[in-house]
């Protein structure tokens, strides 16, 4: 309740929205929507020893928790993403059986209480595939996420940190990329069986799990290099990082130090993000034949293997994959909704 | 080593700008045009002037957030451009800035200790962080248990305050204080105005002191300088200054301050100024602040007015200037 | 039914937030009446945007007017319908709000924005409301309004921009103006230059102004009369002299005298009201002040002072001690921060 806000252009000590921001650091929020309420302990007498400390995080969970859907989806990933794990111990069926006359007595059994999905045209339990899928998609998803955020940064980092020439090379490269026809490039990746990386060394083809990261991630790194080279641009001009200049501090410093950790709100929204946008790209390519063949099960050969099946008895072999994929992304989408309403850059200090 | 702590001569500041897609030119904003002056150890400069009068961009100059576009800065004798590397990190050991945006100049996600040590850490003093962060909190009058905190936890004032034991965690000679009152509330600056006080007291520091706020000034400064347009206008003692200023535009800012007193108020002759601030880009010929100026004549349009005494008793930049009485 | 054009009474305003509801206004009471000027002075927190806010009917969620009248030409604000409070805002109810910046739409031109408050209310020719509407630009000081007024409102300097913001406001003759710091985000000189304005304005107009405000400053040079606020409540209320000369609470006496002033002694540090003003989420029982007063006693934590007059009637005080204060001022050395 003590301090006006200075607005950034001069002459203006003071814009309507920080004003209102600075109102509601009086403990008041102007005309509702605009406004966040500071709940920042004002007398001295009120910072006491043994008032705990409430540290960011904790806001940001209490915030994200108040998002009934991004908690309910977050349980269904959680749950979901177990039972992928374990997939193994759950299920009492081996995902690929020995196909025996026994098996193939049991082909195509709609879904009962023993086999939850169903049987495929072999008798394979389609729960079983389902949730093997599911783990290779969970798999990649996360991989994914995390390569790109990796690269993004690294290449955000630099261009936004040091301008210039550095910024300009690293963004032209980005757009470079950005204009690639994704599928395209990515179907071509994929059906490369012996892929390398610029003739130095080996990398897994597209038929495995690793080789369908690497790929994708390819691909997936460029916004969030642009969201983090946005970032520091703006963030360089925050006093604090002024403050440490003119302390001496070297660049890895500043960087690790004070514009990396203010761009986790972003980092963490576009990484979760970028989960559901990986699944459904493997599934994608799955889809179309490149990337994860057959035996190897993956939600989205499932669903080309069932392809037919659309409007027969069999369609419930097309349903579950898909609905699991449906699900699956929907529920990462809305974490990532939760995550960044939580992580509101007008309500984090 | 004796002469002044701080010596700035003939300081130049231009940032380009660049033409604009769709025509619009280029250009060049002369942000600090030909500016010197001297602080001496312990003394405080009162930096003065409105927006876009280059007194921010001054303060970054003399601490080497900015470079130079020519000019020298002369620290305690040591021309500061060429120095680089150890010899850099030295200097900025000696001087430290204090902000005007006490929202802005404190990591979110750092905890107040780890704000404090970082200069320490930074120059290699990690052993003395322990000691010195309690002092230094004690020092600005917080306490010791807000050393785990968060800054936002804390008001705007004690921010500011926090920010200012930030600049004193290296024991520096000379302190730039960026606006650091502006942004709070009145009854919070008093308290600031005063420990700042206290502090130069206390350590012996010296401070420019940037403000637009002539009366915040004038508590705290030994001398004054005003700026417009990149350029100074009048510098002098402060009593001389607020008593009889030579400068139109000192004139003009002193009279355009409100005074929080009905009586005075009513009676006060108000200068009001004509117009708006000209560009930065395109500032006038001769002397900038012609086009506002009630005195201006031709002379002001073709010469510009050097920064001399012309018989106030302190160096004015105006053809016209009015001479002092108290001289 | 009374003579005042705007009357508040009992006004509370309160906020749902994550910690609970915070009443940012809290029984608070004042009138303008025609012609006047009333400034309503406090820091942040202290409520005193909020109720400019209130009586515009523009506190949405998580805010609610709790309690309270607002009367305006003797009609009750809180009880007519939404479009009716459409008519009066720009019409006769008009407000300056503080950023220059935002308040002007950037994909307008400054002209075309003011023919539009024109045309909402008394204007029917576009082509009349946009010959008025560079007059009015001329009434306010900007040279060559005519011209000017074609151009976008970045084209246009804060001091004008806050300059075409008045202009706005005073085309429909509006019989209130209220003025939500409208000159803090202004460098002093122009600051001078736009007070001027504003004051010519009301002289035009003879419009009544309800200013906010943190400046004394500005205060002195612009109010009739002066209500004070802190922690949502009025702690005192008075004419300009005597508020200024003769103030009756320890919040004012300490704002007063915490100011640095152009003709005070620059030796003396300034005296300062210790500490910092309440969080408006736990206020104390007692005076709001109390924990900071220089004179409290006791009784002072426990009760709330209510406003009683001190002298004339128009001069009200929420302070227990408000009868000694005069000569408890001059004995009791109070801390520097």
């Amino acid at each position: 309740m003590t301090s006006k806000h200075p607005g950034s252009r001069p002459g203006d000590r003071l814009t309507r929205q920080e004003r209102t921001r600075e109102s509601a650091a009086g403990g008041m929020a102007v005309a509702g929507s605009s406004g966040l309420l500071d709940t920042s302990i004002e007398s001295d007498d009120a910072l006491a020893i043994g008032e705990p400390v409430r540290s960011q995080w904790r806001l940001v969970a209490r915030r994200f928790l108040r998002h009934k859907l991004a908690v309910v989806s977050l349980v269904i990933l959680l749950l979901l993403g177990t039972m992928a794990l374990f997939a193994n111990a759950i299920s009492p069926y081996e995902l690929n059986p020995q196909l025996d006359a026994a098996t193939l007595q049991g082909a195509r059994q709609p879904p009962s209480w023993e086999h939850l999905a169903g049987t495929d045209k072999l008798g394979r339990d389609q729960f079983t595939r389902v949730l093997f899928a599911l783990q290779k998609s969970l798999l990649v998803g996360l991989g994914v996420a995390f390569l790109s955020v990796v690269i993004g940064v690294v290449v955000g980092s630099l261009a936004g940190y040091y301008g210039g020439w550095v910024d300009q090379a690293m963004m032209r490269f980005t757009d470079l990329v950005l204009v690639l026809p994704a599928l395209a490039v990515l179907l071509i990746l994929a059906s490369n069986p012996d892929p390398t990386f610029f003739g130095l060394f080996d990398l897994p083809p597209a038929t495995e799990v690793n080789g369908m990261i690497v790929i994708i991630s390819i691909l997936g790194w460029m916004p969030m290099a642009r969201i983090v080279r946005g970032e520091y641009l703006s963030l360089r001009e925050k006093e604090y990082v002024e403050a440490a200049v003119a302390a001496g501090a070297p660049a890895p410093r500043i960087i690790l130090r004070h514009l990396l950790p203010n761009t986790l709100g972003a980092i963490v929204v576009f990484g979760t993000l970028a989960v559901g946008l990986a699944i459904i790209t493997e599934a994608t390519l799955s889809f179309l034949g490149a990337g994860i063949q057959l035996p190897d099960v993956s939600l989205g050969n499932l669903i080309s293997d069932a392809e037919s099946t659309v409007g027969t008895d069999l369609a419930y072999l097309i349903v579950f994959p898909g609905l699991m994929l449906f699900l699956v992304v929907l529920c990462v989408n809305f974490v990532g909704d939760g995550l960044r309403d939580a992580l509101d850059p007008r309500a984090v200090r | 080593m004796s002469g002044p702590l701080l010596e700035v001569d003939g300081l130049v500041k231009h940032f380009d700008v660049k033409a604009g897609y769709f025509g619009g030119d280029g250009g060049v904003v002369h942000a600090v045009d030909d500016v010197s002056f001297a602080l001496d150890r312990n003394e405080t400069l009162g930096l003065v002037g409105e927006s876009g009068c280059g007194k921010s961009t001054t303060g970054r100059l003399v601490l080497r957030l900015l470079e130079p576009t020519s000019g020298t800065i002369c620290f305690d004798g040591t021309e500061i451009h060429s120095l680089r590397g150890r010899a850099l990190r030295d200097l900025r050991r000696r001087m430290q800035i204090v902000f005007q945006d006490p929202y802005a100049s404190l990591n979110p996600r750092m905890r107040v200790q780890e704000i404090l040590a970082e200069p320490m850490v930074i120059q290699g003093r990690r052993r003395e962080v322990k000691a010195r962060v309690p002092q230094l909190l004690d020092m600005v009058g917080l306490h010791s248990e807000h050393a785990t905190r968060y800054p936002h936890e804390f008001s705007g004032g004690q921010r500011q305050r926090i920010g200012i034991a930030r600049s004193l965690a290296l024991d520096p000679d000379l302190v730039v204080l960026d606006e650091p009152v502006s942004a709070l509330d009145v009854s919070i600056q008093a308290q600031v105005l005063n420990l700042l006080a206290e502090l130069q007291e206390r350590l012996g520091l010296a401070f420019l002191f940037i403000a637009h706020d002539l009366s915040v000034v004038r508590h705290i400064s030994d001398r004054i300088a005003v700026m417009y347009l990149g350029k100074i206008v009048e510098i002098g003692a402060a009593a001389a200054i607020y008593s009889g200023a030579g400068h139109p535009y000192t004139q003009a800012l002193l009279s355009a301050v409100p005074e929080p007193d009905p009586r005075r108020e009513r009676a006060r002759r108000r200068i009001v100024l004509e117009g708006d601030l000209p560009s930065p880009i395109d500032p006038p010929t001769g002397c900038r602040f012609r086009t506002r100026c009630w005195k201006a004549q031709e002379l002001c349009e073709t010469e510009e007015p050097a920064l001399v005494d012309r018989g106030q008793g302190h160096p004015v930049a105006c053809h016209f200037a009015d001479v002092s009485v108290n001289a | 039914m009374t003579d005042a054009l705007l009357d508040v009474r009992d006004l509370q305003v309160e906020f749902d937030t994550e910690d609970g509801v915070v009443t940012a206004v809290n029984g608070v009471s004042f009138s303008v009446e025609p012609g006047e000027t009333l400034a309503i002075v406090g820091e942040s927190g202290s409520g005193k945007s909020v109720s400019a806010l209130s009586i515009m009917g523009l506190i949405e969620k998580p805010g609610r007017i709790a309690r309270g009248h607002v009367d305006f030409d003797n009609r009750d604000l809180r009880s007519i319908p939404e479009r009716e409070y459409r008519k009066l805002r720009g019409g006769d109810l008009a407000m300056i709000f503080q950023d220059p910046l935002s308040s002007l739409n950037p994909a307008f031109r400054v002209g075309d924005q003011i023919a539009e408050a024109l045309l909402t209310h008394t204007y029917e020719s576009k082509k009349a409301a946009r010959r008025q509407a560079a007059v009015l630009l001329d009434v306010v000081g900007i040279p060559q309004a005519g011209d000017r007024a074609r151009d976008y409102p970045h084209q246009f300097s804060g001091g004008m921009r806050q300059r075409a913001m008045i202009a706005m406001a005073i085309a429909n003759k509006p019989k209130l103006l209220i003025a939500d710091e409208p000159t803090t985000a202004l460098d002093v000189t122009i600051q001078a230059q736009v007070l001027e304005v504003l004051r010519k304005a009301q002289r035009e107009t003879d419009a009544a102004m309800l200013l906010i405000t943190h400046d004394l400053g500005v205060v002195a040079g612009m109010a009739d009369r002066v209500v004070v606020m802190y922690a949502g409540r009025i702690v005192e209320e008075g004419t300009l002299d005597e508020l200024f000369y003769a103030a009756r609470h320890p919040y004012t006496i300490g704002l007063l005298n915490s100011l640095p002033r152009l003709d005070s002694d620059r030796r003396k540090p300034l005296r300062t009201i210790p500490g910092t003003p309440p969080s408006v989420l736990n206020l104390p029982p007692g005076c709001a002040l109390a924990p900071r007063c220089l004179y409290v006693q006791d009784h002072c934590l426990e009760d709330r002072p209510e406003l009683t007059a001190v002298g004339p009637e128009t001069h009200r005080s929420a302070c227990f001690r408000s009868a000694e204060l005069p000569a408890l001022v001059g004995v009791v050395t109070d801390a520097s921060s």
